[in-house]
C-alpha cells in the first residue's frame, strides 16, 4: 500500500477534530484529492481544502460534542474503538457534573467559598487598573511630569523660569480657582476652575473641540481681561449651542469672554474642574499657590529627570533668594503627572488590592482543603477504579473538570458579589480627586472605570469568571498532586492512616495556619484603625457640632468690601428669620478646615513677641453661641462695638495661657492683626480645633468683620437649628433663602457641622469600615478553613477512636485531643500574623492617631477575637468527636 | 456501546439526510470522499467533507444507514449502506414530496 500524499502544514491540525477510528482514512483521502487538484493549479487546490477544513469545523465539533455526551460509536468500529479525541473529557464532563449533583453542600460551600475571594479581587482589581492603566486624557502621557512643591510656586518664578526649563519642552503654571458664574438673573452658582499661564494647553497636548484655546500673548500684561476655556459638561448645562463661544460670562461678577470649548471627556487637573482661564502674571509678585506641569522633551529616565529638576533648581536659585527653613532650590524633584494626580490613594489601591488577592488566597486555600476532604471520603471509590484498571491521569482529570466546573458556577456568583463590593470600594476607599473618574456613572457606560473602556456590566463578570477559572485550576492541582503522591496507598486495600483515605493532612494544617495569619493581619490592622479612629472622635473640638448647619457662600470679587459687609449683614438676618433657625453668624474659615489665616502678634508696651504668629478669624457677634464655644472671662463681640473707634478682639484660651500666663488678658491691647493699631481684647474663650483636628490647641484671636476693614469674598454661615428641626429641611432652606435675598453670591456649599468634624478625620473613618469588611471577610474564611481542617481531621480518625473509647478512652481525652490540634494551628497562625502586623506597621503610622502602629491592647483584643472564633471552629468537630458511639462505627 | 433511542416511527428526512442517503445508494463503495464528490456533483454545491460524516454519524445512530470496514483501493474504508429502515424512510420522504407537489403547476401558478 502506497503512503498517501501528506497534508500541508498549515491543514494538519484539522486531524484534531476526527474520531481516531477514522482520522488516518479522512486525512489520507483529503491528501489524495488535495494532490490531485494541486496538479492543475496550487493557488485553486489550496482554496478547496481551506474550505473544506473551514466547512468541516462547526459540523465536526458538534458531532464531538454529541459522540462524547451519547457515547454512539459506530457499527464499524466495533473491532477497533476510537472516538473523537475530546470524547473522554466530555464524559468525564458529564460525570463530573452527576458527581456535584449528588453532593450540593459540597458545591455551595465550593462556590460560595470561592466568590467571596473572587468577588472582592475582581473589583478590586477593576478600580486599580482604572486608575493605574486607564489612560490620561493627554497624548503621550509619560513624558508629562509634575513638580516638587506642588501650589507653592509663584508667578515670579514660573516668569524667571518660563524662557528655559531645562530639558522640558514647555511648562504651565497653574492655581486652582472656585469661581461664581452668574447667567442672567439666575442666583449665581459656584464653579471650581484653573487659571493658569498659556502654556497649559500646548503642554497637555489637546486641541479643543471648539474655538482655541490660550494665546502666548494672553497672561503678559497686568490688566489685560482673562479669555475663558470651558469643560464640556459646563458648555452642555449652557444650552451646548454654537452661540456660546464668542459670547461673554458673568464670572465673579465680571463679563469673560468664552474662547473656546474642550472635547467631552477632557479633565485637567480633576474632572470637577469646569473652566480654565488666563491669568496675568506679574514678575513681581512673590506671593503665590502654583502648582506647575512640564511636558519634557522626550522620554526620561529618573537619572535625566533629576539631572533636569536639580538644573531647573539651579535657575532658580540664580533669580532668587530663600530662607533656609523654606529653599525651594533644595529637594528639587519631578514625578509623572498620573503620580501627581492619584496623590495618595496609589497606597490605598495597592494595599487594598493586596489584602482582596489575600483574602482570594484564604479562600483558595478553604476550597483545596475541601477538595483534599473528598479525596479522602472518595477514596474507597477512587482505590476500586485504581484497581480496575483506571489511569491516575484519568482520576486528576476528573478532579481538575470538577474544580473548573465550580470555578465557572462560583466565577458566575463572584460577577454579582464584585458589583456590589465595587460600589462599597468606591464608596469606602480615599480615591482622592480621581474618584469621579470612575464609579459614578451607571454600570452601563463605557465612561467608567477600566483601562479597556468596557462598561463595568461587561468587565466584572468577565474579570470575575476568568480569574476564578483559573484559579480553579490552580485549586485543582492540590488534590491531583496528593493523589499523584498517595498512589502508592490507592494500591492498598486497607484504609489506615496510611493510605489515602487517612492522609497526613499537613497540607490542609499548613493551608490553614497562613489563613489565620493573613486573618490575624486584617483584623490587628483592622482593630489599630478602629482604635485610631476612636481616638479622633474624642478628641475635643471644642465645638458643638450637633446642630449646626454650615452653607459657605462666595461673594462676587467685583464687589467692595462695604457692599461684602452689608450683603453679610443682610443675609445673616434672613437666616436668622427662617422657621427652625435659632442662631445664625458668619465666619471667614470654618473651624476643622486645616488652616486659615495666621497673622503677627504683639502686645502693647510688651516687648520680646517679634516674629510671633497667632490664628485670626473674621467673625460675627453670635459666632460663639452658635457653635457652643464657651465664654471663660469677659464678654463675646457686639455689633454695636464696631464705630467706636476702639477695635476689640476676642481670644482664646490658648493665645491667653501663651502670651498672658501671669497677666488677666482682658483690657489689654494686642496688635489688630490686619491694619496698624491695637485691639483691646474684652473676652476670652474656650479653645475650638480652628485648624486641623489633630493639632494642639493653636493661639487665636476673633474679631468681627465691622473691626477689620476688609471683607474677603468667601465666608460660612453657621446656623444652630432649633431643637428637632431637621437638618434635611434646613439645608435647602438656607440655599434658596441666599439665593433668593442675594442672588449674586454663589452658594458653594452646604453641609452640617458634623459632617464638617468627620471630614476632618480624614481617610481614616472611611478605611477603618474598609478594613472591617476585610477582617471581617478573612474571619470568616478562616473560621471555615478550620472548620474543614480539624473535620477531616475527626472524620479520618474516628474509626480508630472508636476503637480505643470502646476500650476505655474517656470521650473528653478525644475532645481535648481535637481542640488540642485546632489551638496549635492558631497559635502557629496568629504568631506568623502578628509579626506580619509587626512589618506591616511603618506603613500604617503615618494614619494612625494616637495608637502605637504595634498597640498591644488591640493586638491582644484581635488575638483573642481570632483565637476565640478559630476554636468555636474547631470546638464543632471534637465535640462530634466526643459523642461518637463507638458501638455504630465498630458496627461499620 | 450505547446506542441513542430511536422511533419506529421515523420523523421525515431534513433535506441534507435525504440527499446523503441517496449519494450512498448511487456510489458503489460508500465511504465519506466519494459520497461528498457525487453530492457536490448532483447539487452543484461545494459540501465539506465534515458536514458529510457528521450526517452519516447521525443517520447511522437512526439506524437509517450502517457501516462497516471494508478494503477498497487497498485501504481500510468505513464505508456505507443504507438499510432496510434508511429506505423506507427515503420512500416515505418521496411519497410525502409527491403529495406536496401534486396539482401544483408552477407554468400556471403566479410566482
Amino acid at each position: 500500500m502506497a503512503t498517501p500524499p501528506k497534508l500541508p502544514l498549515w491543514a494538519r491540525p484539522f486531524s484534531l477534530l476526527l474520531p481516531s477510528a477514522e482520522k488516518d482514512e479522512v486525512l489520507a483521502d483529503l491528501g489524495d484529492e488535495f494532490h490531485a487538484r494541486r496538479g492543475k493549479s496550487h493557488a485553486d487546490a489550496s482554496a478547496w481544502l481551506a474550505h473544506q477544513i473551514l466547512h468541516s469545523i462547526v459540523p465536526l465539533l458538534r458531532r464531538t460534542a454529541w459522540r462524547g455526551t451519547t457515547g454512539f460509536e459506530p457499527n464499524s468500529s466495533r473491532y477497533q474503538p476510537g472516538g473523537p479525541r475530546m470524547e473522554r473529557w466530555i464524559i468525564d464532563t458529564r460525570y463530573a457534573l452527576l458527581r456535584l449533583r449528588s453532593r450540593p453542600l459540597y458545591a455551595s460551600l465550593w462556590v460560595l467559598t470561592l466568590a467571596l475571594g473572587i468577588g472582592g479581587t475582581a473589583a478590586a482589581t477593576v478600580i486599580l487598573s482604572a486608575f493605574l492603566v486607564k489612560p490620561l486624557p493627554y497624548p503621550d502621557e509619560s513624558t508629562l511630569f509634575g513638580f516638587w512643591a506642588p501650589f507653592d510656586w509663584s508667578e515670579a518664578e514660573h516668569v524667571a523660569l518660563r524662557p528655559d526649563y531645562p530639558g522640558f519642552e514647555a511648562v504651565a503654571t497653574y492655581r486652582e480657582e472656585p469661581l461664581a458664574l452668574r447667567q442672567g438673573e439666575a442666583p449665581a452658582k459656584m464653579i471650581q476652575g484653573i487659571a493658569s499661564s498659556t502654556e497649559l494647553f500646548e503642554v497637555l497636548g489637546v486641541q479643543p473641540a471648539r474655538g482655541r484655546t490660550f494665546r502666548a500673548s494672553e497672561d503678559l500684561h497686568q490688566g489685560l481681561p482673562p479669555v475663558l476655556v470651558l469643560s464640556y459638561r459646563l458648555w452642555q448645562e449652557l444650552g451646548g449651542g454654537q452661540g456660546v463661544l464668542g459670547s461673554f460670562l458673568k464670572i465673579d461678577g465680571e463679563s469673560r469672554e468664552v474662547v473656546g470649548i474642550m472635547p467631552e471627556g477632557f479633565y485637567f487637573p480633576e474632572p470637577k474642574i469646569d473652566l480654565w482661564m488666563t491669568t496675568a502674571l506679574d514678575p513681581n509678585n512673590r506671593s503665590g499657590n502654583y502648582a506647575l506641569v512640564g511636558r519634557s522633551q522626550g522620554p526620561l529616565d529618573a537619572v535625566a529627570l533629576n539631572t533636569h529638576t536639580q538644573q531647573i533648581a539651579a535657575r532658580l536659585a540664580e533669580h532668587f533668594e530663600y530662607p533656609a527653613q523654606w529653599d525651594k532650590t533644595k529637594h528639587s524633584f519631578a514625578i509623572p503627572l498620573r503620580e501627581e494626580l492619584l496623590g495618595s490613594a496609589r497606597g490605598t489601591l495597592f494595599a487594598t488590592q493586596i489584602a482582596m488577592i489575600a483574602i482570594l488566597l484564604m479562600a483558595a486555600a478553604n476550597v483545596a482543603a475541601l477538595m483534599l476532604g473528598q479525596l479522602g471520603t472518595r477514596a474507597e471509590e477512587l482505590r476500586v477504579r485504581y484497581a480496575l484498571g483506571a489511569p491516575r491521569s484519568r482520576l486528576a482529570r476528573q478532579f481538575i473538570l470538577e474544580a473548573l466546573l465550580l470555578g465557572f458556577a462560583a466565577g458566575t456568583v463572584a460577577a454579582g458579589f464584585a458589583l456590589v463590593v465595587f460600589q462599597v470600594l468606591v464608596s469606602a476607599m480615599p480615591l482622592g480627586p480621581l474618584a469621579d473618574t470612575i464609579g459614578s456613572v451607571s454600570l452601563l457606560s463605557s465612561a467608567n472605570a477600566g483601562a479597556s473602556g468596557l462598561p463595568l456590566a461587561i468587565q466584572l463578570p468577565a474579570i470575575a469568571i476568568g480569574l476564578s477559572l483559573v484559579t480553579s485550576l490552580v485549586i485543582s492541582l492540590v488534590p491531583v498532586i496528593a493523589l499523584w503522591r498517595g498512589s502508592a496507598g490507592l494500591a492498598l486495600t486497607g484504609s489506615g492512616r496510611g493510605s489515602l483515605g487517612g492522609r497526613g493532612g499537613k497540607m490542609e494544617g499548613g493551608l490553614v495556619v497562613a489563613e489565620i495569619a493573613v486573618a490575624a493581619l486584617l483584623v490587628a490592622v483592622a482593630g489599630l484603625l478602629l482604635q485610631s479612629a476612636s481616638n479622633l472622635r474624642q478628641i475635643d473640638t471644642g465645638i458643638e457640632t450637633s446642630g449646626v448647619a454650615v452653607v459657605s457662600v462666595n461673594a462676587p470679587a467685583s464687589e467692595g468690601g462695604d457692599r461684602r459687609l452689608e450683603t453679610i449683614g443682610r443675609l445673616q438676618q434672613a437666616l436668622l428669620h427662617l422657621p427652625g433657625v435659632e442662631a445664625a453668624a458668619a465666619v471667614q474659615v470654618l473651624p476643622l478646615s486645616g488652616g486659615g489665616w495666621s497673622t503677627s502678634f504683639d502686645i502693647e508696651n510688651v516687648a520680646g513677641h517679634e516674629g510671633a504668629t497667632t490664628y485670626f478669624r473674621m467673625v460675627t457677634e453670635d459666632y460663639f453661641d452658635v457653635m457652643g464655644i464657651s465664654l471663660v472671662s469677659g464678654r463675646g463681640l457686639l455689633a454695636t462695638d464696631a464705630g467706636t473707634g476702639q477695635a476689640v478682639t476676642v481670644i482664646n484660651q490658648a493665645l491667653a495661657d501663651r502670651f498672658f500666663p501671669d497677666v488677666d488678658p482682658l483690657g489689654q491691647r494686642i496688635s489688630h492683626g490686619m491694619r496698624d493699631g491695637w485691639a483691646r481684647v474684652v473676652g476670652v474663650v474656650e479653645n475650638e480645633a480652628v485648624g486641623k483636628l489633630t493639632d494642639a490647641a493653636s493661639p487665636t484671636r476673633y474679631l468681627h468683620y465691622r473691626d477689620v476693614g476688609f471683607t474677603p469674598q468667601g465666608h460660612s454661615f453657621v446656623v444652630r437649628a432649633s431643637t428637632g428641626a431637621s437638618m434635611n429641611a434646613v439645608l435647602p432652606l438656607l440655599r434658596s433663602t441666599i439665593e433668593r435675598v442675594e442672588p449674586q453670591v454663589a452658594v458653594d456649599r452646604t453641609t452640617t457641622m458634623e459632617q464638617v468634624h468627620t471630614e476632618a478625620m480624614g481617610a481614616t473613618p472611611q478605611l477603618t469600615g474598609l478594613l472591617i469588611l476585610l477582617g471581617a471577610l478573612a474571619l470568616v474564611l478562616g473560621m471555615i478553613g478550620i472548620y474543614g481542617v480539624i473535620n477531616h481531621f475527626v472524620t479520618q480518625r474516628r474509626q480508630e477512636w472508636s476503637l480505643r473509647m470502646a476500650l476505655g478512652l474517656e470521650p473528653l481525652a478525644v475532645l481535648r485531643h481535637v481542640v488540642r490540634r485546632g489551638a496549635a494551628l492558631i497559635i502557629i497562625g496568629l504568631m506568623l500574623g502578628l509579626a506580619a502586623t509587626r512589618m506591616a506597621s511603618q506603613l500604617l503610622s503615618n494614619i494612625l492617631y494616637g495608637t502605637d502602629a504595634f498597640d498591644r491592647g488591640t493586638l491582644l483584643v484581635a488575638a483573642t477575637v481570632l483565637a476565640c472564633s478559630g476554636l468555636v471552629a474547631a470546638f464543632i468537630p471534637a465535640w462530634k468527636a466526643g459523642r461518637t458511639d463507638p458501638a455504630s462505627l465498630l458496627r461499620k | 456501546m450505547t446506542m441513542p433511542n430511536t422511533k419506529n416511527t421515523f420523523s421525515p428526512l431534513g433535506t441534507f439526510e435525504e440527499h446523503v442517503l441517496l449519494a450512498v445508494l448511487r456510489v458503489e463503495h460508500a465511504y465519506g470522499m466519494p459520497v461528498r464528490r457525487e453530492l457536490e456533483t448532483l447539487t452543484e454545491r461545494a459540501v465539506s467533507i465534515g458536514a458529510v460524516y457528521a450526517t452519516l454519524d447521525r443517520l447511522e445512530a437512526k439506524k437509517l444507514v450502517a457501516s462497516s470496514r471494508q478494503e477498497v483501493e487497498g485501504r481500510s474504508r468505513r464505508t456505507f449502506f443504507v438499510t432496510k429502515l434508511g429506505g423506507t424512510a427515503l420512500e416515505a420522504t418521496r411519497r410525502m414530496r409527491r403529495r406536496l407537489w401534486a396539482g401544483v403547476q408552477l407554468e400556471t401558478t403566479k410566482v
